[in-house]
């Protein structure tokens, strides 16, 4: 399937592009909201405000290429918005004892990982790593400066190594 | 490619497998469907409002845990490497430091503007530094979040001679304490070392910082972790069937962790395929497993799910054709026999494969195989330069399945005229066809094909499509996964 062909369709009215477009897109959507929020049930209120939305504003959607970080740009609105509403509660803290979190890597699921950052560099990582965003997209997406992204992404790598890798600060390249 | 693009590389390959294999709850899944199917018939700038839902269940179970998870209280380091320990987290070399008492309280108490930061547990040995690190508010109650380490905020170990030999930083995994953490890739050789901390703001995402003064130092003393460190001598020697000569050296256990030391050596034939500095370009995968066959931990496999357990890992060159490697583990079995078996490496070698075709005439995907590697182009456009200066560039977007690994090859792009491009490349690697059971089969992905992103080559300074492009990929890092070599470690009598 074609993004932008199908992108284009949907700008013009059509239904069934809209919804092979949000198929192709939801699992993308999911982590991105997931590495915001922190519940299921979150997701989902966010995942469904955030189709209602993109179908209903797409003719905004200035170029169809870019469908995926227009939608993710609003996915990022509506869980800040989610957040605000719920003034930041965590209904489930991370704790060690309540998880089967282990250092044998097979085992480590995404969230996993991801949840181990600070907050603040959940997002960046998931967008830089995952879904491939440039420094650019990421800042464009989040209104942060470009810098801010770098700064965090930097930050973001040295833990990162450590928690997907295994790798203490002084491993070189390949081991 | 720097450190950085390797790691970065590494992240994703990483972080993407994990989010393919991750499937979408049913409750999201549910949400999506139902999203879907209540979309009108027409979009045009109609506003869908749609019910928002909530399962009652779930607030209750959330309420459920929230009430079961506050009757804990905050645990002590100590505590915490025992239930690591319980949990089957194997750091071993923790809960050992734990043991011998070498868990020392510096009693460090600074409060100012409020917070006081306290350190009442360290662990240090040559091979890392471990310290538990709480900041408790106006209330008394310890702010997971309140102190990033970044500048002005650092951490710093510096060994009896004033050296910096380190700086820590914030591991993760638990919020009872920041969990403070240093590697070292070479053991410390230093009878004490100091541990300098530079707290100068507190401040969490836009919250307003707060500036003051929660500077901490003291010494640990290193006598007693260095008297536990003992050398085992390594035997054993292999040549590979490409003439890589690998020897087995020496182990060095530590209170924390264990060094493993080896040592390989290109032949004449090997050498002469990776010229110039390309041979320096290198990696080893091989792994330990136990009598019985069971894997212990594993380093750069392409098995489906492996153990790892590496702290550091470095190489470095000294002489032609000649590195030696060390990798610290947290743990290699003490008393009971295990093995070491090679499974694969690889070199940076000279290729000169080619690969050509008309951008005009690529209206469906062609592929091409080159050493065992397959790519398949799929489109090429024109675009604006990602250096942001408003110039194009040309965009071969692409899949590729390689045997070979992707860490050092190197591609240009020619034009009818033979003159050569540099080629960034933008995107993400993953494996692909790993098994649980096998830590040489399987292939690294270029783009992702479940989601339909492929990898992007950036011709940079070609802002025209030509009408033939040439794409050469000028260096291979070549993989040979055909060693058959393991050595019995830890013999017993």
């Amino acid at each position: 399937m074609n993004i932008s062909e199908k992108a284009q369709l949907a700008k013009q009215g059509d239904k069934e592009a809209f919804v092979c477009l949000i198929r192709a897109v939801e699992r993308n959507l999911f982590i991105v909201a997931r590495s915001i929020v922190k519940n299921e049930a979150d997701c989902a209120d966010a995942m469904q405000e955030t189709i209602a939305k993109a179908f209903s504003n797409i003719h905004t959607l200035k170029e169809p290429a870019y469908f995926k970080t227009w939608i993710i740009r609003i996915l990022i609105n509506e869980c800040n918005r989610m957040i605000r509403k719920k003034k930041r509660v965590h209904p489930v803290p991370y704790d060690m004892r309540n998880t089967t979190y282990t250092s044998e890597y097979e085992q480590i699921e995404l969230f996993e990982v991801i949840d181990e950052l600070d907050e603040q560099l959940q997002t960046i990582v998931t967008l830089y790593y995952i879904e491939d965003l440039s420094v650019k997209e990421i800042a464009k997406v989040l209104e942060v400066s470009e810098g801010t992204v770098k700064s965090r992404l930097y930050r973001a790598r040295q833990k990162l190594s450590e928690l997907a890798l295994g790798e203490g600060e002084a491993k070189y390249g390949s081991s | 490619m720097d450190h950085h693009e390797r790691v970065d590389r590494d992240l994703k390959q990483f972080l993407k497998t994990k989010s393919q294999n991750m499937a979408i709850p049913d409750i999201v899944q549910h949400a999506v469907d139902n999203a879907l199917s209540s979309l009108p018939e027409s979009n045009v700038k109609q506003r869908t409002t749609l019910k928002r839902w909530r399962w009652t269940a779930a607030i209750m179970a959330l309420i459920v845990l929230l009430g079961t998870v506050s009757f804990f209280t905050v645990p002590t380091f100590a505590q915490m490497v025992r239930s690591l320990f319980a949990k089957d987290y194997t750091d071993i070399g923790l809960l050992r430091a734990q043991e011998l008492g070498l868990v020392y309280d510096p009693h460090i108490k600074v409060k100012d503007e409020g917070y006081k930061l306290v350190i009442n547990e360290a662990v240090a040995d040559p091979t890392r530094v471990t310290m538990a690190l709480q900041l408790f508010d106006k209330k008394g109650e310890h702010d997971r979040n309140k102190l990033v380490f970044v500048d002005p905020n650092n951490i710093t170990i510096k060994d009896d001679h004033g050296n910096v030999v380190g700086s820590m930083y914030d591991m993760g995994l638990t919020n009872d304490f920041y969990y403070m953490v240093a590697f070292f890739s070479k053991p410390l050789q230093t009878d004490k070392i100091t541990i300098e901390g530079n707290i100068r703001t507190l401040g969490y995402q836009k919250e307003p910082l707060i500036e003051g003064n929660w500077d901490f130092s003291f010494d640990m003393d290193m006598k007693e972790a260095n008297r536990q460190t003992q050398i085992e001598k390594l035997s054993g020697s292999y040549t590979t069937p490409h003439g890589m000569t690998i020897t087995l050296k020496r182990l060095t256990r530590m209170v924390q962790g264990v060094r493993f030391e080896l040592e390989t050596e290109l032949d004449d034939t090997a050498m002469a395929r990776s010229p110039g500095d390309l041979w320096e370009k290198q990696m080893l995968s091989f792994h330990f497993e136990t009598m019985e066959g069971q894997e212990i931990y594993s380093v750069n496999p392409r098995k489906e799910g492996y153990k790892d357990s590496l702290m550091t890992s470095e190489h470095q060159v000294i002489g032609n054709g000649k590195m030696r490697w060390s990798y610290t583990f947290k743990y290699l079995p003490e008393h009971e026999s295990y093995r070491f078996v090679l499974d694969a490496y690889s070199v940076a070698e000279k290729d000169g494969s080619r690969i050509s075709f008309k951008p005009s005439e690529l209206t469906e995907p062609k592929t091409f195989d080159i050493l065992k590697d397959r790519v398949e182009l799929v489109g090429t456009s024109l675009e604006a330069s990602l250096s942001g200066d408003s110039t194009y560039e040309t965009v071969i977007t692409l899949y590729g399945e390689l045997e070979n690994e992707a860490t050092y090859e190197e591609w240009n792009a020619y034009d009818p005229a033979g003159k050569s491009y540099e080629i960034s490349l933008r995107g993400g690697y993953s494996f692909v066809n790993t098994l649980p059971d096998n830590w040489r089969e399987g292939l690294i992905s270029m783009g992702d094909r479940y989601t339909q992103q492929p990898i992007e080559f950036r011709v940079q300074g070609l802002e025209q499509i030509p009408e033939e492009l040439t794409l050469v990929r000028e260096v291979v890092d070549k993989r040979y996964k055909d060693p058959d070599w393991s050595v019995l470690l830890n013999e017993q009598e």
